[in-house]
């Protein structure tokens, strides 16, 4: 067992305001997750919110409509979010078929905790849209419970917002019920430390889920995009498509991790990762995990990390292009692959036009 | 020599439904004769060639086959290859790392010693490489590649009859060997199993179209509906089959 | 490559005893009494007449052991080890004394014959009975390999030394060269698995009883291959040795290492240490083929294999690669390393690695790009089997000021039946943009497509499966010198002796 660590201040405060209980000795014993924590390894969320002040709080929930339930949520197993369950209000929203629900989630101050859990009912067709911001100084942690339920389909979309010195915790646990249809995409910017992490169950069988994201970050920034599937029913399909270009003084960081489990034969997984570094003093990090007991599966994943084609860009600006613009086309062709997939027209020119900015004003 | 007796067999139900495909095929294949199966998609016609060859995704659920007088119906299907069984494959399949020569010998080598015999030495075997691969327009750099990887359809079929004149078999179930060639390819494959023919080899040869029939010359043709041999005829079946279609045959699918 | 007809020979020839080298050696021994502390260490040095930097050394290197924990992120599972519980000494009673091989005791020649080391011969190693059909071998001259065999903890045997001597290069016993060349293991021991590097490197530092040394000059390419067997013999000893080689500015050394282990019903502790220096323009090529012990089907007995193996590529344009194969011991973790630390360096890594039974082996590399222009390359074949799991682990870091660095790596994962578990588990880090890392992997079971059609070709069921794994694993195996690679794919067939149908 690991020896009892020196809480910071925010910890300790933090430690103060739960209940006596486990969740207080874990916490107090361990603190919060920090780079010797096999998940964490490169987002040290101890340090980035050891200076962080988590009294007199303020966060606020924009939602599209107001919640069906107020009352105790599923959190999950998660250390975060069984914070989250702990300190945070809960809201349970049963979406209707056909319904697009938006959250727009934003900590202004202090330790902001927030759970969620969204259903959808068997058979029904939903959307769900999210947007995260902290200020300075401010910590949003929010665990999302999502139930999609049998032969239902789910689209959901997460923005997170550059948060110079602000801290953003998300913890999402999918459930897919048999034959269910998920499709996630995720465009961040990062933040001081961004974590957004989803954990999928296919807990039925033939459920398909896509998850893809692109992110853009930019100086002094962190974002860590960390998946984690499972499948535990046969006949599932995983497809993931993960494209991070980091700006000098940037962080990226994508862990993902597949695992098949002993009945659940043939599952087909392809999980893909491809990264740009866009100048000195950037930094990418990517695990590309596989875990697999059984044994009639389809299973691979690809990491690519590197720099812009040279010959490309000496191509660009041979037809006349400057070095910068040759650069921001190269980098937004390449980031752009997994935002093709939104379905939305509208939305998807929408995200392509908040990258294309980010591209414009950072690197 | 091949003689096959109320064959019923099925999908074995592990691998899929329990599906019945062949309902009672009686077929016998003389010595030194080339015989022709036709016959709609879905008739059974490849399946036969995965029962004859001993496919583990088949049950045989009646009936019986009879190999030069022995009942091959239980043998494995390396026992089967030892007796003189070689089946080229409608699809042939790629196995990676392991260089087709290496293969050929491995085998050639295995079904002599199942059979008693002393093995072929390296330079024999290597010569009778060179002079079969020339017979069939293979490059040497098409023998040093893993079996069939990178291969287009026709040069998988060609590799196919290159294997057959190789292993030497005493009868070639040949599963739509022409399917995937253009008339140039068709032509050297054709030659190449004309070269195979001899008063002691039976041939069964499976196949949709007429178009390799032509060049076979088949001494029966069958046709093949519902899991049956429902006709047979002289080569001229064939091409009535060609003109005709296969329609007549639909009501014997029940 | 005809080398395939050779292994179905050899692999025939196995197939009598799956475990042929499970037999062990009715020899005396000398043990230090059981357990570890100072005194042992003091009675190791003592033993091995040790100066006395050396003995305070792995004093506190045992000093330091005693406040670190073991690791535990690896994904193997096994009872707490007792380190009190075992010897960490044994010798061959007389064992210092040997002036030939005519001294060496018949029943330790023995061994080595049924391991097929025969000593006495001056091509060691080659011509494994029944390869007729090595047209290309034979062609070339036979390559020779120079054999420094371990038995238990003492070296017994150097072979090849006039020659060596001539061209040279130094290649005995570890304790031997602490005596012959005291500076050269000073400067280096240790320079690049340092003594706390981690738990099991530590326990090595302090209780090392053997091992090999080897120092190739400046310019000089070595004659012939040099070789160990390591063989693990006392019942209940720790196996720790030690392997220390420096290929000084624009050598080259090619090294074998191969393992066998008696059977045996209690689990065998193996934590041995090897380090690899390369200065400018120097190559070392080590390969590895383990076949310790793995337990038996119900995973009773069986070594626990915990290595630290790591090169430092020191210089400019060195180069070293690792290749292993990976067959035997119940518990494997073991990350052969590259540091490439010189510009223009290079690192590779070669893995094929099989579980059966209950087998459980997480093993990979480390490359750290620290040099310019440094180049990597990771090409890892897992097979799991029977009720084994098994992990491919890998760092590939890149530092700021590694420009131009490259890696690419390749895992592949192979299942045999549905009660094996392959993971796979790289970390990936990047801090330059003048980088280009690639990474792919791929998990996959037995093709029964593949299995039915060689064996409507005619071969058996297991020569097919042997065919099909060999197959996947060309490209690691056409890494190994030749020998080796002959006795790998004997020892492929033979790890997976029923794991199909």
């Amino acid at each position: 067992m690991n020896a009892l660590v020196k809480l910071s201040a925010f910890e300790a405060a933090l430690a103060e305001a739960l209940p006596e209980g486990d969740l207080r000795a874990e916490l107090s014993a361990r603190g919060l997750p920090h780079r010797r924590v096999e998940d964490w390894k490169w987002s040290d969320l101890r340090t980035a919110l050891a200076r962080f002040d988590p009294a007199s709080p303020a966060l606020t929930l924009t939602a599209s409509r107001s919640p069906d339930r107020t009352a105790e949520p599923e959190h999950g197993e998660r250390l975060m979010a069984r914070l989250a369950g702990a300190l945070g209000q809960g809201e349970v929203y049963e979406l209707a078929p056909g319904e697009r629900l938006s959250l727009d989630i934003r900590a202004e101050a202090g330790a902001g905790h927030k759970v969620i859990e969204v259903i959808v009912p068997d058979g029904a067709e939903a959307a769900l849209h999210e947007t995260y911001q902290a200020a300075p100084g401010a910590l949003a942690n929010i665990a999302l419970v999502i139930r999609v339920g049998a032969g239902a389909r789910l689209t959901r979309l997460i923005e997170q917002d550059a948060s110079p010195d602000g801290v953003i915790v998300l913890t999402g646990e999918l459930e897919l019920a048999q034959g269910a249809r998920a499709h996630q995409t995720t465009l961040g910017f990062g933040a001081r430390l961004a974590r957004l992490e989803t954990r999928v169950r296919h807990a039925g069988g033939g459920a398909h889920l896509t998850l893809d994201g692109a992110c853009h970050v930019g100086a002094g920034l962190h974002l860590d995009q960390t998946t984690i599937v499972r499948h535990e029913g046969p006949d599932g399909i995983t497809r993931e498509l993960f494209k991070s270009a980091a700006a000098p003084g940037g962080r990226a960081v994508f862990q993902g991790k597949i695992h098949v489990e002993r009945p659940a034969q043939k599952t087909d997984a392809q999980m893909n990762h491809r990264a740009l570094l866009l100048g000195e003093g950037a930094e990418i990090d990517a695990k590309p995990e596989l875990e697999i007991y059984a044994d009639d599966v389809v299973c691979a994943h690809g990491n690519a990390l590197g720099a812009l084609d040279a010959a490309a860009l000496f191509y660009m600006r041979q037809r006349g292009l400057d070095d910068a613009r040759a650069r921001a086309l190269l980098t937004e062709s390449f980031l752009m692959e997994p935002l093709d997939a939104v379905a939305d027209e509208a939305e998807r020119e929408r995200l392509k036009a908040r990258l294309r900015a980010s591209l414009g004003a950072v690197s | 020599m091949l003689e096959i007796k109320n064959l019923h067999a099925r999908v074995n139900p592990e691998e899929g439904a329990d599906l019945a495909i062949l309902k009672g095929v009686d077929l016998t294949v003389p010595a030194g004769e080339v015989h022709a199966v036709m016959g709609p998609n879905g008739c059974g016609k490849s399946t036969l060639s995965y029962v004859l060859a001993g496919h583990e995704g088949y049950e045989t659920t009646d009936g019986a086959i009879r190999f030069e007088g022995e009942d091959i119906g239980e043998l494995e299907p390396e026992e089967r290859a030892a007796r003189g069984l070689f089946l080229s494959f409608q699809y042939p399949v790629e196995i990676p790392g392991v260089p087709t020569l290496t293969f050929l010998k491995e085998a050639a080598n295995a079904q002599r010693r199942a059979r008693g015999e002393a093995e072929i030495s390296a330079p024999d075997f290597m010569k009778l490489a060179r002079e079969n691969a020339a017979k069939l327009g293979i490059s040497n750099d098409m023998l040093k590649r893993p079996v069939n990887v990178g291969f287009s359809g026709g040069e998988k079929k060609r590799m196919e009859i290159f294997q057959a004149l190789m292993l030497a078999p005493r009868f070639l179930i040949l599963d739509e060997t022409d399917s995937g060639l253009d008339i140039d390819a068709l032509k050297v494959v054709a030659e190449g199993v004309n070269a195979l023919r001899n008063p002691e080899r039976g041939m069964l040869v499976i196949t949709h179209y007429q178009r390799l029939l032509d060049h076979l010359k088949p001494d029966v043709v069958h046709v093949m509906a519902g899991g049956r041999i429902v006709e047979s005829g002289g080569p001229e079946l064939a091409h009535k089959l060609e003109a005709e279609g296969y329609d007549k045959y639909a009501g014997e699918a029940a | 490559m005809p080398a395939v007809k050779e292994t179905i020979e050899d692999v025939r020839r196995l197939e009598a005893d799956k475990y042929k080298y499970g037999f062990s050696t009715e020899i005396e021994q000398e043990f230090a009494p059981k357990g570890l502390n100072e005194d042992i260490v003091r009675f190791i040095s003592e033993k091995k007449n040790e100066p006395e930097w050396m003995l305070e050394w792995r004093l506190d290197a045992f000093r330091r052991w005693l406040k670190m924990d073991e690791p535990n992120w690896a994904k193997v599972g096994y009872p707490p080890i007792d380190y009190q519980d075992a010897y960490y000494y044994a010798a061959p009673k007389d064992a210092a004394r040997y002036k030939s091989l005519d001294e060496v005791p018949e029943e330790i020649l023995e061994t080595y014959k049924k391991l097929g080391i025969p000593l006495r011969e001056a091509e060691v190693l080659l011509g494994v009975e029944g390869a007729e059909d090595v047209t290309a071998a034979e062609a070339r001259e036979r390559p020779r390999v120079a054999v420094d065999a371990v038995f238990d903890s003492v070296s017994v045997a150097t072979t090849f030394k006039a020659e060596l001597e001539k061209a040279g290069v130094i290649f005995m016993s570890i304790s031997e060269a602490l005596h012959a060349h005291p500076e050269l293991v000073r400067q280096y021991l240790g320079s690049v698995v340092p003594v706390t590097d981690n738990f099991f490197a530590t326990l090595n530092s302090a209780v090392f009883s053997d091992g090999s040394f080897v120092y190739v000059p400046p310019g000089v390419r070595c004659p012939m291959e040099l070789s160990t067997y390591f063989r693990m013999n006392a019942q209940g000893t720790g196996q720790f040795e030690r392997t220390l080689i420096i290929a000084d500015k624009g050598a080259y050394v090619s090294y074998l290492e191969g393992c066998t282990a008696p059977m045996r019903d209690e689990n065998q502790l193996h934590a041995a240490v090897v380090e690899l220096v390369a200065l400018d323009d120097a190559e070392i090529k080590y390969s590895t083929v383990q076949n310790w012990w793995p337990g038996d089907a119900e995973g009773k007995g069986g070594v626990y294999n915990f290595v630290t193996k790591r090169a430092d590529c020191r210089g400019r344009n060195s180069k070293v690669s690792w290749t292993q194969v990976e067959t035997g011991s119940a518990i494997t973790w073991k990350y052969p390393s590259c540091v490439l630390r010189g510009d223009n360096s290079q690192g590779e890594f070669y893995s094929i690695a099989v579980t059966n039974g209950r087998q459980q082996a997480d093993t990979g590399t480390k490359m750290i790009h620290l040099g310019r222009n440094t180049r990597s390359r990771i090409i890892a074949k897992g097979i799991s089997a029977g009720r084994s799991d098994q992990t491919y682990r890998g760092l590939v870091s890149v530092h700021a000021k590694a420009a131009g660095a490259r890696n690419f790596t390749q895992c592949d994962s192979l299942l045999i039946g549905d009660q094996c578990g392959a993971h796979t588990v790289p970390y990936i880090e990047a801090k330059t943009p003048h980088a280009t890392l690639e990474h792919e992997a791929t998990t996959s079971k037995l093709s029964e497509d593949q299995l039915f059609y060689a064996r409507q070709r005619g071969l058996d069921e297991e020569t097919a499966v042997a065919l099909l794994v060999n197959g996947f694993c060309r490209d690691v195996l056409q890494e190994l010198p030749m020998e080796f690679a002959v006795e790998a794919q004997a020892l492929l067939k033979v790890s997976l002796e029923g794991s199909v149908g």
